[in-house]
């Protein structure tokens, strides 16, 4: 696992507490894994609380107590990665109230997941300092991140209902499955969409009424459907299996959002036999999708227990 | 409100490029609206583009181009000019959100199904034929023919200026390239690249071509070293333009005690 060392000395584990962020709407939540009903024209208010504490901070990493301190907060969304400064907050020198960000996130510059980041720094360049001390105006200190995935009706699958009709897809199908596997590290809110024809009349009503028997089964197909050519996919493509060579090496090779970490974690969670690990899953499912195709669907339906909406 | 473009689909994307190395570009023709076909809308956040304005587009972007020389063969300043113009251009006449335009499947459309033609002559095939497919399939979009140029205008946006896209014609196609490229730390950040083009610009110690280069170069990979520790985001323009100027310096001094071989 990759660990970023800084050149100089950072404060003591301890010295900031922090509360999770907080997503202002009709309600204040937690921010979510994924933020339903999300679209450009959505700003996302985010809130949150940290307890600083300024005086160990200064006197870990060897600076004057005054030393000018600000809490910065940077977001990114996963498509563009172009990073945009949202809050700073000066951290007083001798009030010891949390620091409380209150910040709004412009909608239109966002796409796919975003990643929010807290940053303690430097307010100021700090003249003067001994060797292993911060003193460049921006010098982070302390740092954490989290991430939300904003597009799709899931946060796992993005849909989308079309028309097949006039999307020029067979009509009377019920779904078709976009996966773009050019990059297997590629997020995969960018590279996976399921189509749902609303031509189709079952398609149609399930939309509309998501939670009902023929519904749930419906659903739960797609899922199967999903799963099966997912991982199919990845098994037979060389670069998966060289990215997950790499991961081997350095976890961080893998971003949580990408299309490969989906892979692993849904083989990690349904296919993974209790004695093995996910490279022999993985190796495993693999060898049986070349050899005989049907099993391997059989096996992932066994694995999902399809159809959960009779078999739960 | 965001404008919503048509995104097209990875493997009609593939088919479309495929088609593009055995016939050639296959435009719409003048009277023919754009096709949708294998093409999706982002559900909801803006307002669908029609086919008749996608039309619209295509004929600003063939306007543009034939003002640099196409359809005959492209020269290097109609490239150059052509990049400047139609970077201006997406920027300004699209309606697109930064997050709409980070949607590779967006571009694709654009490139493989609008103007084919258009992305053809700017980056015509190899000599073996073939086209180069991220200048088409927006799988990069820091080398996608049209993606690019959107992205390079909005990260080069300076709204204060007097012409807020005056430093998209400081750098060159390669140089520039060396920036952008970094996506996850200096391009990741608008302000940085704006303060390094700016330093590009007023270096009074520039001129020679060769070094220049290796200057910038040079003074990227040190900002590569600092921006791991250092939040270079929220720093006012000035401070960045300081600190930015200072690698200068400092590469220019390194490279003129060793220069490249």
């Amino acid at each position: 696992m990759s660990t970023r060392t800084f050149p100089y000395r950072t404060p003591a584990p301890g010295r900031l507490a922090t509360e999770p962020w907080l997503l202002v709407g009709d309600a204040v939540n937690e921010l979510p894994t994924f933020v339903e009903g999300w679209d450009y024209t959505t700003d996302l208010h985010l809130v949150r609380k940290l307890h600083i504490d300024r005086a160990g901070v200064c006197s870990d990493t060897g600076l004057p107590p005054h030393t000018p301190l600000e809490v910065c907060v940077r977001v990114r969304p996963s498509t563009s990665l172009l990073r945009t400064v949202t809050a700073r907050v000066a951290v007083p020198v001798h009030s010891t109230q949390p620091i409380q960000i209150d910040m709004l996130v412009n909608g239109s510059d966002l796409a796919g997941s975003l990643t929010v980041e807290t940053l303690l720094e430097l307010g100021q360049d700090v003249p003067g300092t001994d060797p292993f001390v911060a003193s460049h105006a921006g010098s982070i200190l302390w740092r954490d991140e989290v991430s939300t995935a904003l597009e799709g009706d899931s946060g796992l699958v993005p849909m989308a209902p079309v028309s097949f009709g006039e999307a020029g897809f067979p009509r009377s199908a019920a779904w078709y499955i976009s996966l773009d596997t050019a990059r297997w590290d590629w997020t995969a809110l960018g590279s996976l969409l399921v189509l749902l024809n609303t031509d189709n009349p079952a398609v149609a009503s399930a939309l509309e009424r998501a939670d009902d028997g023929p519904a749930s089964a419906l659903w739960d197909t797609l899922g199967a459907d999903l799963v099966c050519d997912l991982i199919g996919r990845a098994v037979e493509d060389e670069s998966f299996t060289e990215l997950c060579r790499d991961l081997a090496e350095d976890s961080g090779a893998v971003d949580e959002h990408s299309l490969a970490a989906l892979v692993r974690a849904l083989v990690r969670a349904h296919l993974t036999r209790p004695t093995e690990t996910v490279d022999e899953a993985l190796d495993r499912l693999g060898d049986l999708h070349r050899r005989d195709p049907s099993m391997y669907r059989a096996l992932v339906q066994e694995g999902l227990r399809y159809p959960r909406s009779v078999t739960a | 409100m965001s404008r919503l473009y048509p995104r097209l689909l990875p493997s009609r994307a593939d088919d479309l490029f495929r088609a593009l190395n055995e016939r050639g570009p296959e435009p719409p023709s003048a009277t023919e609206l754009p096709s949708l076909e294998f093409a999706v809308f982002a559900a909801t956040g803006g307002q669908r583009i029609t086919p008749t304005e996608l039309q619209g587009i295509r004929a600003e972007l063939v306007s543009l181009a034939c003002a640099c020389g196409y359809p005959a063969p492209a020269t290097l300043t109609g490239r150059t000019q052509f990049d400047s113009r139609v970077a201006r251009h997406l920027h300004t006449s699209l309606g697109l959100s930064p997050g709409e335009a980070s949607q590779r499947q967006v571009w694709s459309y654009l490139a493989l199904v609008l103007v084919p033609d258009v992305c053809a002559w700017r980056f015509p095939p190899r000599a073996d034929g073939t086209y180069v497919d991220d200048r088409f399939k927006g799988t990069d979009l820091t080398r996608h023919t049209l993606g690019r140029l959107w992205t390079r205008a909005h990260i080069l946006h300076a709204r204060d200026a007097d012409d807020p896209y005056e430093l998209s014609d400081v750098l060159g196609e390669n140089d520039l390239d060396q920036i952008l490229a970094r996506r996850r730390d200096i391009a990741a950040s608008p302000a940085l690249v704006r303060a390094i083009v700016r330093a590009h610009r007023d270096d009074t110690d520039s001129g020679d071509g060769s070094l220049d280069r290796d200057v910038l170069r040079d003074s990227l990979k040190r900002l590569m070293r600092l921006s791991a520790f250092l939040d270079l985001d929220s720093r006012a323009d000035t401070e960045l333009d300081r600190l930015v100027r200072d690698q200068r310096r400092q590469s220019r001094r390194a490279l003129r005690v060793s220069p490249s071989p």
